[in-house]
């Protein structure tokens, strides 16, 4: 009854936004996210510090990623200010690797992270076809970490793949430079992500909360960082012509 | 019409580069390593004559001591013949012969076994499972005393 009421209260406010909105725009942007993952780094830092070698054996620390960001506005007051729903796809993860004639260690961390937030713009200044927009993005995310770990030597052999999710929120201010074809619009965009991180759970198991076995420190998705994009959208409607 | 393919075009580049961000590890570490590490020079510290160990009274306590260098000395094995006496998992023990524990009148061979590290290095080295061992064979005359 709750989830029908909110649904029909948020239908409301979308319907009553609609009728002072101008148009709808559809847009998409690729670019490359920085990840802090403090915790994560240091559970890499930790499994990597008994082996030989072990600055080298860490072949990746969750480097920069390609992320991909989707996101529907309607827009209002001669395209002035924005609202709308965003959805992203962030990843990326760590290696930890090891062998001599002797044996091999890997350890393996994974991670995924699907957004769904609010966004909200405002045009700050119009340079001929160009506008300067902020936004700012609130939103909850849901992360799932896979780890695999493998260890050999001589015939003893120990693996284990164990994958863990986490809810984490996010908000994430930035600007925007677009410049405008009429109704397709080109730009680039530039934020930083403020992520308040969750614990993370086995899947199917809420009790046991990951830590690092080595400082007993609890392991968060912190996706906290910069976010650099190209941005395309385009009118997908026209909702009143108010010019 | 013309919007619909559109949407059709994005929905095909989101789905495109949706799966071309997944973070996937590569890279791997080969170490060359050198097995080929001379074994550690034992020097031993023992509380009785190597010659030949005589026990001719109870209870007799001998104690032992076995440094390697700079390898890790792991444990250290007592035994007569195939029976274990004792396992010290350090560089030094001290063993008791008391006249609770039944043995036989006469000569036997005392055996100890040093167990330390390769310090190869390796990641069996590391996790213990590299070792060399060190056999060494005193002569032990057990008297009857009673």
């Amino acid at each position: 009854m709750k989830t029908v009421q909110t649904s029909l209260f948020l239908g409301l406010i979308f319907l009553s936004l609609i009728n002072y909105g101008q148009e709808i725009n559809f847009g998409l942007q690729v670019g490359y996210g920085n990840y802090k993952m403090t915790s994560l780094q240091n559970l890499t830092q930790s499994l990597a510090a008994p082996l030989p070698s072990h600055e080298a054996a860490i072949i990746s620390e969750y480097p920069p990623n390609v992320y991909l960001q989707a996101e529907a506005n309607l827009t209002f007051i001669d395209n002035k200010f924005s609202i709308g729903m965003v959805a992203s796809v962030n990843s990326t993860g760590s290696r930890v690797h090891y062998s001599d004639y002797s044996g091999s260690y890997r350890f393996d961390a994974m991670l995924s992270d699907y957004t769904l937030g609010s966004i909200f713009k405002a045009r700050l200044f119009r340079f001929s076809k160009i506008d300067i927009k902020a936004y700012s993005e609130f939103g909850f995310s849901s992360t799932t970490l896979t780890i695999e770990e493998y260890f050999q030597i001589d015939s003893e052999i120990y693996g284990r793949r164990q994958s863990y999710d986490s809810s984490p929120a996010y908000l994430e201010p930035g600007l925007r430079a677009n410049y405008n074809f009429g109704a397709f619009e080109l730009g680039i965009s530039a934020g930083y992500a403020i992520n308040i991180g969750d614990t993370f759970t086995i899947i199917g198991n809420e009790i046991v909360i990951l830590a690092n076995p080595y400082t007993r420190e609890t392991i968060v998705a912190d996706w906290s960082g910069l976010r650099l994009g190209i941005t395309a959208s385009f009118r997908v409607f026209t909702l009143k012509d108010k010019k | 019409m013309q919007n619909h393919n559109r949407l059709i075009l994005l929905f095909l580049a989101l789905i495109f580069i949706i799966s071309s961000c997944e973070f996937i590890p590569k890279g791997e570490n080969f170490s060359e390593v050198d097995p080929n590490v001379p074994p550690p020079d034992i020097v031993l510290d023992l509380s009785f004559d190597p010659d030949t160990l005589l026990i001719d009274f109870y209870p007799f306590t001998i104690s032992y001591s076995a440094e390697a260098g700079d390898n890790l000395v792991y444990g250290i094995f007592l035994m007569i013949g195939q029976d274990t006496l004792q396992t010290d998992w350090d560089n030094n023990g001290l063993f008791t012969f008391k006249p609770t524990t039944f043995y036989e009148e006469g000569v036997h061979d005392l055996q100890m076994d040093i167990i330390t590290n390769t310090n190869t290095g390796s990641l069996a080295d590391v996790a213990g499972y590299e070792f060399h061992t060190f056999e060494y064979h005193w002569t032990l005359v057990i008297e009857d005393t009673y």
